[in-house]
C-alpha cells in the first residue's frame, strides 16, 4: 500500500470517536436513501405482481370486428393469427390465459351501479384466487356456474352481502340487451385502490351471455416467466399482428419516473384517446367508433406498464423526495465533515512540517486528507448498506396481516426490498464526490502551509 | 569541498506592521563530512539559518547554496526534491509520525519519492539503521509506547534513511536527559564517521559542542565566530583556528 493511503487509513483511528461519529452520519443518510429505494423497488415489483394476478396478464391482447351493421364487436374470431404471434414468444411466456369481460349494470334491489364483469377459467388461473383477499364470504361457492367475486366498493354501494343474488345487465357483442343473475359467494378488497377490480364470473356463464361463439375470445393474456421481458415481448407480438392484420396504435407510454416523453397537447390528447380505447376495450367500456371502416379482426396490445402510470408517479415522488432529504442529509454531513477536516489540519499541523521536509510534496499531503476522506465515507456507506441490509432482512421476515389495503404493496403479507445496484452505486457516487469536495478545502490548506511555519506551530 | 555555502544571507520576518531581521548578512560554508555547531542565545537567528540550510524556508537577500544548487532559485516541487535527497532531519520533539511504528517510520522518507532501492535492499538498510541505534526489539512499537531517548534515536535512523549527505538536527537533545542526550549524541558521532554524513546542529548543550568539529557562534543574527577544529578534537580549546568574522 502506498505509504500516502497507508497514513490516511491509520488517521481515521487515530481519533476514533471522531470518525465513528462522522461514519455514523454517513451511515444514517446511506440507510435512509437506500431502504427507501430499494422499498420502492420492490414495491413496483409487487404492485406488477399483484396486478398482474387481477388483470390476469402482464400482456393483453384484444380483438374488435365490425359486423355487417357497421357495429364494433369485441371478439376475437381470427385465433390463428394471434397462435402465430404467439409462436415467436413461446420462450418468454409462461401461461396463456383467455378472458372475457363487459361493463354491465349490476342491480340489487333499488340499488344499481355499473362496474366491469370479468370471466375468468378459475380451473387455470388458481393465482388470482389466491390473491383476493376476502372480507365477507368464500369462493367455496365457485362451484355454483353463476357464482361472482364482487368487489367490497360496489358490494357497499349495491348494500349486498356475500350469498346474496344480484342482477347484471350488459349487451352481448351483438348488441342486444341480456341479463344475468349472480350468486355472490364472496366479497373482497379493491386492492387497486382506484377501481380497478372487476367483478369476477365464471368465463363460460359471461361468454353465454355475452354470445360469444365458441371457440372464440374476446382477451388474450400472457404470463411471462420474467416481467422484464414485457416490453420486448409485446413488441413482437404487435409487430407481427401489424404485418398480419389491422391494429390499434400502441399507447406508447413512457412511465418509469415520470419521464414523459409527450412533446406537445396535439400529441397527448392523442395518447391519451389511444390509452381511452384501448382500455375500454380490455375492460369492458363503450365507446363510439369513430374509426375508418376494417376487415377482419383489430388487435389491440397492452402491457401492465401501460397501467403503473399512478404507481409509478408515487414512486417517482416517493424516490425524490428521499433523493432531497439524502442530499439534505449529505449537506449538513459535508458542514461537519468540513469543520472536522479543518480541525485536523490544526492538529496535524506539525505532523505536515515534518512529513513536508523530508520530502513528501505537496499534492501528497492534499491527498492524504482526501484518501482520510474517501475512507471514512466508505466506512460509513459500507456500514450504512450493512445495517439497511439488516432491517431489510429483517422486515422482510415479518409477515403483516390484517392491513388489506397494504396487501397489493407487499407480497405475500411481506414488505420486499429491492437492492437496485444502479442506484447504490450512483449514491455511493453522489457521497463520495461531496464528501471529496467537503475534505477539499481544508485539504488544499494543507498543502500549502509553508514547511517552516508548519514545523513552527505549538498545537 | 563546501557541501553547503551560505553568501551573505539575510532573512526578514515581518511581525505586524514592523519588520524583524533574523539575519543580518551571515557567510560561511560546511564541508562534506562537517560535524557542525551553531550555537548562540535564543533569537540569535540559529533555527532560521538551519531552516534555510534545510531548504524550508529561502533567505530574504543573498544566496544559499546546497550540493551545489542555489536554492532562491528552485520552486516548491524542486525544493521538496532536493530535501528528499540530500537532507534529513533530526527535531528537538522528534516528529515521529505517530500512526507509524517504528520501522514505518524509518522506512516513510525512502517511499517518498524514486528510490534506488530494491524492496529487499530497502529492508535490510532499514533493519541495518534501526540495529544500529539500538531499537532491534522495537521494530513494531509505535512512537506512543517509547521513551524520549528511544523516539529520537527512531528520528536519527529515519533522518539517515534516504542516505542523506547533510543531516540537520535542531536541539535534538533539549527534550533528554543529559545521559540519554549523551548517548544520542555518541550515536551521531558515529554515524558522522561511519557514514561520512554531515551533521548540522543548533544547540545550547555543551556536549555536543565538546565533539563537534566546527562551530559557530550567533549573536543578534550575526556571526560572532566561526571555529575549526582537527576532526576527532575533543573541544577543551575551540579557539585554535578559530576564524573572527
Amino acid at each position: 500500500m502506498k505509504p500516502i493511503v497507508r497514513i490516511a487509513f491509520r488517521n481515521t483511528q487515530r481519533q476514533r470517536k471522531r470518525s465513528f461519529l462522522l461514519g455514523g452520519a454517513i451511515a444514517f443518510g446511506v440507510l435512509v436513501i437506500t431502504i427507501i429505494n430499494a422499498f420502492t423497488a420492490g414495491m413496483i415489483v409487487n404492485v406488477k405482481n399483484n396486478f398482474s394476478f387481477i388483470a390476469g396478464g402482464h400482456i393483453f391482447i384484444s380483438g374488435k370486428e365490425l359486423s355487417d351493421s357497421g357495429r364494433v364487436i369485441t371478439a376475437i374470431n381470427d385465433t390463428a393469427i394471434v397462435d402465430e404471434s404467439l409462436k415467436l414468444v413461446e420462450p418468454f411466456v409462461k401461461k396463456v390465459n383467455k378472458r372475457s369481460s363487459s361493463l354491465a349494470q349490476l342491480i340489487f334491489g333499488s340499488w344499481e351501479t355499473n362496474h366491469t364483469i370479468e370471466g375468468v377459467d378459475w380451473q387455470k388461473e388458481e393465482e388470482l384466487a389466491a390473491k383476493l383477499v376476502i372480507t365477507d364470504g368464500s369462493l367455496e361457492g365457485l362451484a355454483k356456474p353463476n357464482a361472482m367475486v364482487l368487489p367490497k366498493p360496489i358490494a357497499r354501494r349495491l348494500g349486498v352481502v356475500a350469498g346474496e343474488t344480484i342482477l347484471a345487465r350488459l349487451s352481448t357483442i351483438t348488441g342486444q340487451q341480456n341479463v344475468g343473475e349472480f350468486y355472490v359467494t364472496a366479497i373482497v378488497e379493491d386492492q387497486t385502490n382506484f377501481g380497478a377490480t372487476s367483478a369476477y364470473v365464471h368465463l363460460d356463464y359471461l361468454n353465454d351471455l355475452l354470445s360469444l361463439n365458441s371457440g372464440s375470445y374476446q382477451m388474450i393474456l400472457l404470463f411471462l416467466h420474467d416481467m422484464a421481458t414485457m416490453d420486448q415481448v409485446s413488441n413482437v407480438i404487435y409487430g407481427y399482428l401489424k404485418e398480419h392484420a389491422e391494429v390499434d396504435p400502441r399507447v406508447q407510454l413512457d412511465l418509469y419516473m415520470g419521464s414523459n416523453k409527450k412533446e406537445d397537447a396535439e400529441k397527448e390528447e392523442e395518447i391519451y384517446e389511444a390509452e381511452r380505447k384501448v382500455m375500454a376495450q380490455i375492460f369492458g367500456g363503450g365507446y363510439m367508433n369513430d374509426e375508418e371502416p376494417w376487415e377482419g379482426t383489430k388487435f389491440a396490445v397492452m402491457t401492465l406498464n401501460d397501467f403503473m402510470q399512478p404507481v409509478m408517479a408515487m414512486v417517482g415522488i416517493l424516490n425524490t423526495v428521499a433523493l432531497v432529504v439524502f442530499l439534505i442529509l449529505l449537506v449538513i454531513i459535508m458542514v461537519g465533515i468540513t469543520n472536522t477536516f479543518r480541525m485536523i489540519l490544526i492538529e496535524r499541523t506539525r505532523e505536515i512540517g515534518t512529513m513536508r521536509s523530508f520530502g513528501m510534496q505537496q499534492k501528497d499531503v492534499r491527498n492524504i486528507f482526501l484518501w482520510e476522506a474517501v475512507f471514512i465515507g466508505l466506512g460509513g456507506a459500507l456500514s450504512g448498506l450493512f445495517l439497511a441490509w439488516v432491517i431489510m432482512t429483517v422486515v422482510g421476515f415479518i409477515k403483516l396481516d390484517g392491513y388489506p389495503v397494504l396487501q397489493f404493496f407487499m407480497n405475500n403479507g411481506h414488505f420486499t426490498f429491492l437492492i437496485q445496484p444502479a442506484s447504490v452505486i450512483m449514491n455511493l457516487l453522489i457521497l463520495l464526490v461531496m464528501t471529496l469536495f467537503a475534505a477539499y478545502m481544508p485539504a488544499r490548506a494543507a498543502a500549502r502551509l509553508r514547511p517552516a511555519d508548519a514545523l513552527r506551530a505549538h498545537y | 569541498m563546501a557541501i553547503v555555502e551560505l553568501d551573505n544571507v539575510k532573512k526578514v520576518y515581518p511581525l505586524g506592521k514592523t519588520e524583524v531581521q533574523a539575519v543580518k548578512g551571515v557567510s560561511f560554508t560546511i564541508d562534506k563530512g562537517d560535524f557542525l555547531c551553531i550555537i548562540g542565545p535564543s533569537g540569535s537567528g540559529k533555527s532560521t539559518i538551519l531552516n534555510m540550510i534545510g531548504c524550508i524556508d529561502v533567505p530574504t537577500e543573498g544566496r544559499v547554496i546546497i550540493a551545489g544548487k542555489d536554492t532562491g532559485k528552485l520552486n516548491d516541487f524542486q525544493l521538496t526534491e532536493l530535501r528528499h535527497q540530500v537532507l534529513g532531519f533530526i527535531f528537538q520533539s522528534f516528529n515521529l509520525i505517530p500512526v507509524l511504528n517504528v520501522y514505518e517510520n524509518v522506512e516513510f522518507p525512502l517511499l517518498l519519492g524514486k528510490s534506488a532501492m530494491s524492496k529487499a535492499e530497502r529492508s535490510e538498510w532499514i533493519n541495518y539503521l534501526i540495529d544500529a541505534v539500538g531499537l532491534a526489539d522495537w521494530r513494531r512499537h509505535k512512537p506512543n509506547e517509547l521513551s524520549g531517548g528511544q523516539r529520537q534515536r527512531v528520528a536519527i535512523a529515519r533522518a539517515l534513511a534516504t542516505k542523506p549527505q547533510i543531516v540537520l538536527a535542531d536541539e535534538p537533545t533539549a527534550n533528554l536527559d543529559s545521559k540519554t542526550g549523551e548517548t544520542i549524541i555518541e550515536l551521531m558521532k558515529k554515524m558522522n564517521s561511519e557514514l561520512h554524513t554531515t551533521f548540522v546542529f543548533s544547540t545550547h548543550d555543551s556536549s555536543i559542542m565538546a565533539v563537534a568539529d566546527h562551530i559557530i557562534r550567533l549573536q543578534d543574527g550575526l556571526i560572532v565566530e566561526n571555529v575549526h577544529r582537527s576532526a576527532g578534537g575533543n573541544g577543551r580549546n575551540p579557539s585554535e583556528a578559530a576564524v573572527k568574522p
